[in-house]
């Protein structure tokens, strides 16, 4: 049995979709639900539903052989795990924002709000701007708009948030979708079952294409 | 390795500890059947062996100290390179084929476990020769340690240094896009490696062959046909051949089955110059063996000798590890006496006699409180006559030859 770590959140209907598509049904499964572990129907596959920041931990560690998250938690969590397949869900982008008046970032002194530190520090050392990170855990808009930061590094889907909160978009560091991940040692020892799977989600993929 | 900590429970170190000792002489046991010896290198290494070498551990991850004269030394980060620049230093000749294996402690401090300095590492060298047979041995030598502790389904997958340092060498990127390749290799990601190179001006057969090793993993009998079809160079054409032979000499070895061929697989050590591999256990996330063949390493300490080797994380393994075929123990007593001469005289006599015997003896007073197992014999001496008790039964006998009979030659105790 294939162990596979789900992340909560907004990407959790088009996950179960796409594993009642390939034939895994979760009959007790509901968003609501405070169980953890669900079995499939058919006792295939153990679905572990946790935090979408955890789901790369829990593959890199193999408490989980297969991950479904999105692109910004594995960049952000530096995982060593494979990266199989891009399943074209929950797109948006990991972008800078800042106040609306503002128009660029400055190039010294920058205070950078964000969930993502490691992503904002990697991006801003790639454009040798030093800058000093406040890891917060949520609302990272209201940062800017009282002065706790310069600017934030957030995921943007439709912009609707920054522009309600008088922000806007200052650069974009990379695009997001929901990403398929395995443990390497799972993925050794059990390859030709992990193969079966990917295969099996690949065609659906390729179906609604 | 266990970190002797003073919070730590003292009883549960003790039996980790005895757990090792099995554990160890069972890899000893097997290296030296297959003629390797044991050597050991020294703990302090010059720092600059590390910092001048090319393809070694990160200088930042080394624990440095300082010794009397203010030299900086580092602890042992590793243990190929000490032993690769012995072989290289003092071997006169031409040499012959050397296998070396060794149990040591390495010291290395890494991001995500600052608190975790030394790693307990098992592992074996050969020098001097290159042939695929030795590859193959120490390959089936890898598996067959595997299967002495216990785990039938530890997989072997093995790769190419030097396919892909051949792939990797027609090209040309800057700094960022080669961590960024290497990253998308490594993580078999075929989406954004395929948008990486949409504006890269490579030559298309590489182009080919970069998005095809993602998928060139499996078993051998499916991979080596697939990566034919690939337009290769010679250098890449050898080194499939020279996987091919390896293995086929594993199915004489018997020890085909778990394998896995993996034309991605990267080292953080730069140092592998052909085949490299990794081992895996069912609920280890990480390899718990790396190795592979290093030829030219040792022409950085001024002579050329072809080796290969590989290491076990012991810490890794031993979490995992149930001890299914426990060495026979040496069985516990505790003797106790009173404060008459005779009692004292026959208790120091009997423990002699038992501890003679292979037992673990411990002899006190009465009154004396020892912390001891649950399953623990007691023997208790008045005067002329020893009463032995333990969770099952009590018995008295009335002198030591009737007692040491009843220890030393029955297995019901």
């Amino acid at each position: 049995m294939l162990t596979i770590a789900l992340a909560k959140g907004r990407t959790v209907k088009d996950a179960i979709q796409i594993l009642r598509e390939v034939g895994y049904e979760f009959p007790d499964f509901h968003e609501e639900s405070r169980k953890l572990i669900f079995y499939d129907e058919q006792q295939q596959l153990k679905m572990l539903f946790v935090k979408a920041v955890d789901v790369p931990t829990y593959v890199e560690k193999g408490a989980a052989d297969i991950g479904i998250v999105g692109k910004d938690h594995i960049l952000e969590a530096k995982a060593d795990v494979y990266e199989l397949l891009d399943l074209k869900f929950g797109k948006c982008k990991i972008s800078v924002a800042g106040l609306k008046d503002s128009h660029s970032y400055p190039m010294e002194n920058v205070t950078v709000a964000s969930k993502y530190p490691t992503i904002a520090r990697q991006f801003f050392m790639r454009k040798n701007i030093p800058i000093e990170t406040i890891k917060l855990n949520g609302s990272v808009e209201l940062a800017p708009l009282i002065g706790l930061s310069d600017i934030i590094v957030d995921i943007v889907e439709t912009g609707k948030t920054l522009q309600e909160n008088n922000l806007m978009v200052l650069d974009d560091i990379a695009k997001i979708s929901t990403r398929l991940i395995a443990n390497k040692a799972s993925f050794a020892i059990q390859t030709e079952v992990i193969q079966l799977f990917i295969q099996k989600i690949q065609s659906v993929l390729e179906v609604k294409q | 390795m266990i970190y002797v900590q003073p919070n730590q429970v003292l009883k549960t170190n003790t039996s980790t500890c005895e757990k090792k000792n099995v554990f160890m002489s069972l890899l000893e046991n097997r290296f030296q059947t297959y003629g390797y010896k044991e050597v050991k290198t020294p703990m302090f290494e010059p720092y600059d062996l590390y910092s001048t070498v090319d393809g070694l551990i990160q200088q930042k991850d080394m624990i440095k100290v300082i010794d009397s004269t203010g030299k900086v030394l580092v602890l042992r980060p590793d243990a190929t390179i000490p032993l690769a620049r012995m072989m290289a230093q003092y071997t006169e000749d031409k040499l012959k084929t050397s296998r070396y294996f060794y149990m040591m402690d390495v010291f290395r401090q890494t991001e995500s476990k600052t608190n975790n300095y030394n790693h307990m590492q098992a592992g074996i060298e050969c020098f001097g020769n290159a042939s695929p047979g030795i590859d193959a041995e120490v390959l089936a030598l890898s598996k067959h340690v595997f299967q002495d502790i216990g785990f039938p389904d530890f997989t072997l997958e093995i790769g190419h240094a030097g396919f892909i340092e051949e792939v990797l060498s027609k090209l040309s990127f800057q700094e960022m896009e080669w961590k960024q390749l290497k990253t998308y290799l490594q993580a078999k990601n075929k989406n954004d490696l395929q948008t990486f190179l949409i504006d890269k001006e490579i030559d298309n057969s590489m182009k080919e062959i970069l998005l095809a090793i993602p998928d060139l993993y499996g078993t051998p009998e499916s991979i080596i046909p697939k990566v034919k079809e690939l337009s290769l160079t010679n250098q890449m054409k050898k080194a499939v051949v020279h996987l091919e032979t390896i293995y086929q000499q594993l199915e004489l070895y018997d020890m085909a089955d778990h394998i896995v061929i993996n034309f991605g697989l990267l080292n953080q050590m730069t140092y592998y110059s052909d085949i490299i591999f990794q081992g895996f256990i069912k609920g280890v996330g990480k390899p718990v063996l790396m190795g592979g063949r290093y030829d030219t390493l040792t022409e950085q300490f001024g002579m050329e000798i072809p080796a290969i080797g590989f290491a076990c994380d012991i810490d890794l393994i031993l979490n995992m590890w149930e001890n299914s075929c426990p060495k026979e123990k040496n069985k516990d007593v505790v003797i106790h006496y009173d404060d008459q001469m005779k009692s004292i005289k026959n208790a120091y006599r009997l423990a002699n006699e038992l501890r003679r015997a292979n037992w673990n003896v411990l002899c006190e007073h009465e009154n004396e409180e020892t912390s001891i197992g649950n399953n623990t014999n007691y023997i208790v001496c008045i005067q002329d006559k020893f009463i032995f008790q333990n969770k099952n039964k009590r018995e008295i006998f009335p002198a030591i030859q009737d007692i040491l009979k009843k220890l030393t030659q029955s297995n019901e105790i």
